[in-house]
């Protein structure tokens, strides 16, 4: 029985813990770096996109915060941005597509936050729908889910 | 039939060899166009890739497993929970969207990838424990897991195969129209050619025939 309850509140705690562990986001800019819960992060001004993706059935709605929103936030104007997966995965994207065009670090799919089983807590999406040029298989590895790295250079 | 009517029977016969033509030179562009199309759009390079990080996840959740399983710490990065929902999420891949349909399409594949989503169903309620500490579950885990590195490996190899016999098929569209659209533009080129020489000569005639009239009403009047 004790050993029940002990394994119960160990898998309590360490669920608590994964959860608030991988709901982090660390921002790099200029060697100086930041730590965002998705609410700090959203407290940036949330906008929505709705576009199909590779990855989902139909039409999806997401909610997040623009990565130029973020860029802005830590003085990066130029450059790259690299973006790093909870799993290593790195990707990098050009500061000036980021200004061009409103990618976003979604934060919520269709109204609900994303556990890391549905890529989340955070995913670039680009709005592909409005910019078919971005549909093209080319563009696809930019488009990073269970982000938890920020990096301008 | 006499000279103007073999005109009008060359001059049509022309015309609709042209448009008949330039009909079959716009439906090759457009069948260009949709084959390049494919080759910017396609999915199995992300077929591919997904299968990859399905193997690779599987692989790293199965190496953290196992000192779990024989009561050891993992000593990993992450934690065994996010790790395993990593490897789900690059489950979910081939159930959902564009990279579910090479999946569904292939009857074997479809097995193949049912039986690993089942077992990860089936583990998924023994993570909590494992990643508590508890050996036994994280062996029963071990125990569903581990015959799916074949799985896995099948999907990969199948993917590539698919991909090599698209990239091959496009390759052989796209160089069929590229033909095509090259000998009917030769021939529309060379049927234009004729059609602009006989409305020179026409006009020349025209010319000359009203001249001719001119020629003989001034002599009338006169």
């Amino acid at each position: 029985m004790i050993r029940f309850f002990a394994i119960f509140i160990a898998v309590l705690a360490m669920l608590t813990g994964a959860r608030a562990s991988e709901s982090v986001l660390k921002v790099n800019a200029g060697g100086q770096e930041k730590t965002y819960t998705i609410e700090a992060l959203e407290a940036l001004g949330v906008s929505t996109i709705r576009t199909t993706t590779t990855w989902t059935d139909g039409v999806q709605t997401f909610e997040g915060v623009s990565l130029a929103a973020i860029a802005k936030a830590h003085g990066a104007e130029a450059g790259k941005l690299i973006v790093g997966a909870i799993n290593d995965y790195k990707a990098e994207i050009e500061l000036s597509e980021v200004n061009a065009v409103p990618v976003m670090l979604a934060t919520r799919m269709n109204g609900e936050r994303m556990s890391v089983r549905d890529k989340g807590p955070f995913w670039v999406v680009y709005p592909r729908d409005d910019h078919p040029e971005f549909a093209e298989e080319r563009h696809n590895y930019k488009w990073v889910w269970q982000v938890g790295t920020l990096e301008f250079k | 039939m006499g000279w103007p009517g073999l005109l009008a029977f060359i001059r049509y016969g022309f015309l609709t060899a042209f448009a008949v033509l330039m009909g079959f030179t716009a439906n090759a562009y457009l069948a260009l166009g949709d084959v390049q199309n494919r080759i910017r759009f396609r999915v199995p390079e992300n077929t591919i890739w997904a299968a990859a990080q399905a193997e690779i996840e599987l692989g790293r959740t199965l190496a953290q497993l196992a000192p779990m399983a024989a009561g050891q710490d993992a000593n990993a990065k992450l934690s065994f929970q996010v790790q395993f929902d990593l490897l789900w999420s690059r489950a979910d891949l081939f159930m959902n969207g564009a990279l579910a349909v090479p999946v569904e399409k292939d009857a074997d594949l479809r097995q193949v990838f049912g039986g690993f989503a089942q077992d990860l169903k089936a583990a998924d309620g023994l993570v909590g424990a494992a990643t508590a500490g508890d050996s036994r579950a994280a062996l029963q885990i071990l125990d569903l897991l581990s015959p799916h590195r074949e799985s896995l490996r099948k999907l990969t190899m199948a993917s590539l195969e698919n991909d090599r016999r698209e990239r091959e098929k496009l390759s052989r569209d796209h160089d069929l129209m590229q033909v095509q659209l090259s000998r009917f533009g030769f021939v529309a080129a060379i049927l234009l050619g004729l059609l602009l020489t006989y409305l020179i000569h026409a006009e020349r005639r025209a010319r000359h025939l009203l001249a001719d009239a001119n020629k003989a009403r001034s002599q009338m009047e006169e």
